[in-house]
């Protein structure tokens, strides 16, 4: 392999971790007018295209050097991944458990195997992949992600989410570990510390659809005007079920006690609030999704 | 009711993760990997396959239509949901048991309130009542399949028809049984 090639490979390498995919696929393109043919360029391509959500491409250009390369780990981890992303779940683990029967001690390819699981809904499992995966490396990042969502799917309270302390600890201005303290405290139910997390991610990422998302969930609930519908957001279902049974125990008992006037007015605040947590959220979310635009 | 909008958007956290895995990965590539042993206690069944039933992941009614068809069709309309959403999730036969008692529970609601003899609003509230809290239950029963589908970004399904044909359905349950419980206590 040439000089000038190596240069190209780690050029878009670098371009690629730093998110500049653009830069990347230029880099890409010198390296293949050099070679056409060179395995690691051909996968930096499959590469961009999975980071530039384009699974189907992916999957072609990796397919690709797979046939050429067929032990080529990053490749059959790509291979992994892409069926992933396109929730072909049965192939990514199919993938994963080959990888695992040829480097079983790789705590990443366990991280990764938990992930797919995590995908599959089998949190069980994915805990403890993920657990194996940190015992042979205690700071395998991918495996405290997986253990950070699903401590956030399982609605932990913050200060006893351990692997997202740990992620903080050890890497305080990571973007998954700040993305994951974002979702942690949108989950607890406290948007406006959220909502701050992803104002820096956004800086950083201003144009990544994910975190812009994570965004406007996050100034969705913090802003003034979802204040009344407080506790149907922190309760759920639950605080909707106590809303229709107070409200009809209450407007019943009061009945005889309110004159007609006060009665009718009590009832139609009764209705406005519900129609209000019914139709404001999605007109809010359609309102700062244009103001994003414009 | 509820506008609880804290959904995990499409695995932010997982494809930003992916990002730091793979500037891993690719380091990974320049050292020796496999180890010649497993860590001491590693539990071998993990490397079991385990999704390989599971197919591509169907979209499932949302825990919102489940609560609105309960609430509209009563326990049966949620149970019916549940059911479709049991299958769509690739449960086979595991949910059957839940069907069942579900199934029993809920009639025997619709008798309780059949044996009311009431035409009034306190009957309208239990039947919505109960269920809005089977539809609860259900939705807790699946929250990990619903955990899955926000992780992989998979839209709910489009609510409308079945919900309709849910509700009709646990209306007209509800009616049978009132008739049903009326005509036997005339009798007897």
């Amino acid at each position: 392999m040439s000089a000038e090639l190596e240069r190209h490979i780690s050029e878009a390498s670098a371009w690629l971790e730093r998110d500049r995919l653009d830069r990347a696929a230029e880099a890409i393109a010198r390296g293949l007018a050099l070679d056409p043919n060179s395995v690691e360029l051909r996968y930096l391509g499959a590469l961009l295209e999975y980071e530039r959500d384009d699974f189907s491409a992916a999957a072609s250009a990796n397919d690709a050097v797979l046939r050429d390369a067929p032990a080529h780990y990053a490749a059959r981890v790509l291979a992994a991944r892409v069926a992933r992303a396109q929730t072909d779940l049965a192939r990514a683990e199919t993938i994963q458990l080959e990888l695992l029967s040829d480097y079983p001690a790789d705590e990443n390819l366990l991280a990764e195997y938990a992930l797919t699981v995590l995908h599959g809904g089998q949190f069980e499992k994915a805990s403890q992949l993920s657990a194996e995966a940190l015992r042979v490396n205690p700071s395998c990042q991918l495996a405290l992600v997986v253990l950070g969502y699903i401590d956030i799917l399982r609605e932990k309270p913050v200060n006893q989410q351990h692997a997202l302390q740990t992620l903080l600890q050890q890497n305080p201005s990571a973007r998954h570990a700040l993305n994951l303290l974002a979702h942690a405290q949108l989950g607890a139910h406290r948007p406006q510390d959220a909502r701050e997390v992803a104002a820096q991610l956004v800086r950083e990422q201003p144009n990544d659809p994910a975190t812009l998302s994570l965004a406007r969930a996050a100034r969705l609930q913090s802003h003034w005007s979802m204040l009344p519908l407080w506790p149907l957001m922190r309760y759920g279902w639950g605080a909707s079920i106590a809303l229709y049974v107070l409200g009809v125990v209450v407007i019943r008992g009061s009945r005889e006690m309110l004159s007609p006037n006060w009665h009718f007015a009590l009832v139609m605040l009764w209705v406005s609030y519900i129609i209000y947590s019914w139709i404001w959220p999605p007109l809010l979310k359609r309102w700062l999704e244009r103001g994003e635009k414009s | 009711m509820c506008p609880k909008g804290g959904r995990i958007h499409r695995s932010v956290a997982v494809r930003r993760c992916d990002s730091v895995a793979w500037a891993v990965a690719i380091k990974v590539l320049s050292r020796p990997l496999p180890l010649d042993h497993l860590p001491m206690a590693f539990n071998a069944d993990l490397l079991k396959p385990t999704l390989q039933a599971k197919g591509s992941l169907q979209p499932l009614f949302s825990a919102n239509a489940l609560m609105v068809c309960g609430f509209f069709g009563g326990p049966f309309a949620a149970l019916w949901l549940f059911g479709m959403n049991s299958r769509r999730a690739g449960h086979g036969n595991k949910d059957v048991g839940i069907l069942v008692m579900g199934g029993f529970l809920a009639l025997l609601c619709l008798f309780g309130l059949g044996a009311l003899h009431s035409e009034g609003q306190i009957e309208r509230v239990a039947f919505r009542l109960s269920g809005l809290l089977a539809g609860w239950v259900l939705v807790r029963l699946l929250r990990d399949e619903y955990a899955a589908r926000r992780l992989n970004g998979i839209d709910p399904a489009g609510p409308w028809w079945w919900g309709a044909g849910a509700v009709i359905l646990g209306i007209a349950l509800e009616m049978w049984t009132r008739q049903l419980m009326t005509a036997v206590s005339q009798a007897t």
